[in-house]
């Protein structure tokens, strides 16, 4: 069983997943960041003017896919007479007018340095840029020469957590009696998360086919391999009998992943010495409907897949083999020849009866 | 009459169907197309082979003592647990979960001895190989891999060393195998297999 000793960059991971897991150590990440940046609107000042453009806004994401950022920092300096306490209820704008902070995030008195907080995250798009303006009211007194700037900085990630199901040391086939197979690898992806992101239970999907059944599974846990593969669930906490569908395995201790990390986790099961050959078994997760909470403020998290919350993540089927090594093939059918043989004779026979029948009854 | 002439009429044209049918059916299976095990579906991600790209498997097996040159199929494991087989009498299978032809290993190749009617499958002169014969790999990339014959051993059906068969490392090995002896009514086998070891020379 490969063991993932320390966090991982969700990049590496996914070279991983390409090239092998032997080389997951040694690759390199890019971290993934949010770049903002602001320039002048060019608009004249207007003393007493309310909802008036100050800036404009862009952000970009460094990698593809998406992230969402629930503040912005923002420096402001006034020049040419104004001051900075001439600019009140500030606020950021979307592409189409919708304003993004609203209510008590709005910036009601501005300050050198500012956080402006989102009302709901905003979702900055890899390959794409968001324009956003800045809109602030100006106070009458205000010199009509006057200059703002602002400058924007680091955006802050929200709290998010993404879930796949890698292949990675899933082999695929097993054998019946074998204990701790891994049936599936879930990796859970804060590499994009404003917060530590905590767990206490992991619901998982089981399915059988090919003539296994759910029940010839046992012993099913939950493993970090930040520690050695230790279960998170024992005890009580491991079922005695497992459901075809979605079964919540419950961890002893609540578990957190920490911001700015993917954790590697692994499902193994026992497979019943009746299991019968070709009996496939797979498991995974859907990724919607983990329960997960911001580890900062307790708020609920919902944990996104590839398709955003309705992804089932199936993972790798699993299948029962007879042995590692197959049986020699069967490759002659002479034997069958005297009944072939009679088939076609007793074929044609009928075939002939059925012609002369014909041309009896026609 | 009508009634009767209907009636023969429907009866004949359901016997000349029926027979026409089982006729072709039967003389396919016999002469063509192998009965087959229904394979165990082994994941792709689990193998070897999986990320394999299609030029580096084998496309050609060529016995120029025998007048082989037979298209190689892919297969896999039946619900027995042993190795399928190819499903034409003419071709010959690749065990794809196991070792590549020219790699550090022993790939397997089966094919059957004879058909539904007790005519030749490819590998019916198998036994008439002899140490030191030659055999041709042709990749699905053009390459062509030179083997020779070292061994060649016939075992009870049920005795033969599958580890040695499919696990031996010492070499780039290709193993070829096909049933001799006597039929098994019962088992609906032969009773022996019959395997020609052979190893990768460097031309």
């Amino acid at each position: 069983m490969t063991s993932l000793q320390r966090f991982i960059p969700v990049s590496a991971i996914a070279l991983a997943i390409l090239i092998g897991a032997a080389t997951i150590a040694s690759a390199q990440a890019t971290v993934p960041s949010v770049t903002g940046t602001a320039t002048s609107a060019g608009t004249v000042v207007v003393p007493g003017a309310t909802g008036s453009i100050v800036s404009n806004v862009t952000l970009s994401f460094n990698q593809a896919g998406s992230v969402f950022v629930s503040s912005v920092p923002v420096t402001v300096t006034a020049g040419n007479g104004a001051s900075i306490s001439n600019l009140s209820s500030c606020q950021i704008f979307n592409a189409n007018g919708a304003a993004l902070n609203t209510g008590a995030n709005v910036l009601t008195s501005v300050q050198g340095s500012n956080t402006i907080t989102f009302d709901t995250p905003l979702q900055v798009t890899g390959g794409t840029t968001s324009n956003l303006t800045v809109r602030c009211n100006i106070a009458v007194g205000t010199p009509a020469t006057g200059t703002f700037q602002f400058a924007i900085g680091t955006p802050t990630f929200a709290p998010a957590l993404s879930v796949t199901t890698p292949m990675l040391t899933v082999t695929g086939a097993t054998t019946a009696g074998a204990q701790d197979v891994i049936l599936a690898n879930i990796l859970l992806d804060a590499m994009r998360s404003g917060a530590d992101i905590r767990l206490s239970s992991l619901p998982v999907t089981i399915t059988a086919s090919g003539g296994g059944s759910v029940s010839n599974l046992s012993d099913c846990r939950v493993r970090n391999s930040l520690t050695g593969n230790a279960a998170l669930n024992s005890g009580v906490n491991v079922a005695g009998s497992l459901a075809n569908g979605t079964n919540t395995i419950t961890f002893d201790n609540t578990l957190t992943v920490a911001q700015g990390t993917a954790l590697l986790l692994s499902v193994t099961c026992d497979v019943s010495a009746a299991a019968s050959v070709g009996s496939t078994f797979q498991i995974g997760t859907i990724p919607g409907t983990i329960g997960a909470t911001a580890a900062n403020t307790g708020a609920a998290v919902v944990p996104t897949g590839t398709v955003a919350g309705t992804l089932t993540s199936a993972g790798v089927p699993v299948v029962v083999l007879a042995a590692t090594t197959p049986g020699v093939p069967n490759t002659g059918e002479g034997g069958n020849a005297p009944l072939n043989m009679a088939l076609l004779a007793l074929s044609a026979l009928a075939a002939i009866l059925g012609v002369s029948f014909l041309r009896r009854f026609a | 009459m009508n009634i009767r002439r209907t009636i023969g009429l429907t009866i004949a044209l359901l016997v000349l169907t029926i027979g026409v049918a089982v006729f072709f059916a039967t003389g396919m299976q016999s002469l063509l197309y192998a009965p087959q095990d229904p394979e165990v579906r082994v994941p792709a991600t689990s193998t070897a082979t999986a990320d394999l790209p299609p030029g580096s498997r084998p496309g050609r097996l060529m016995i120029p003592a025998l007048n082989i040159d037979a298209f190689i199929e892919e297969v896999g494991v039946n619900g027995k647990g042993n190795m399928a087989t190819p499903s034409k009498y003419a071709d010959v299978a690749w065990y794809k979960f196991g070792t590549i032809p020219g790699e550090t290993g022993s790939a397997v190749m089966a094919g059957h001895v004879d058909n539904g009617l007790a005519l030749d499958g490819v590998f019916k002169h198998l036994e008439d190989l002899h140490v030191g014969d030659d055999l041709y790999v042709t990749m699905k990339t053009g390459e062509r891999l030179h083997f020779k014959v070292s061994d060649i051993r016939s075992y009870p059906y049920d005795k033969v060393p599958t580890e040695e068969l499919f696990n031996k490392n010492d070499a780039a090995r290709l193993n070829l195998v096909t049933c001799v002896g006597s039929w098994l009514k019962s088992e609906k086998t032969y009773d022996e297999r019959l395997i020609v070891y052979t190893i990768l020379q460097d031309n």
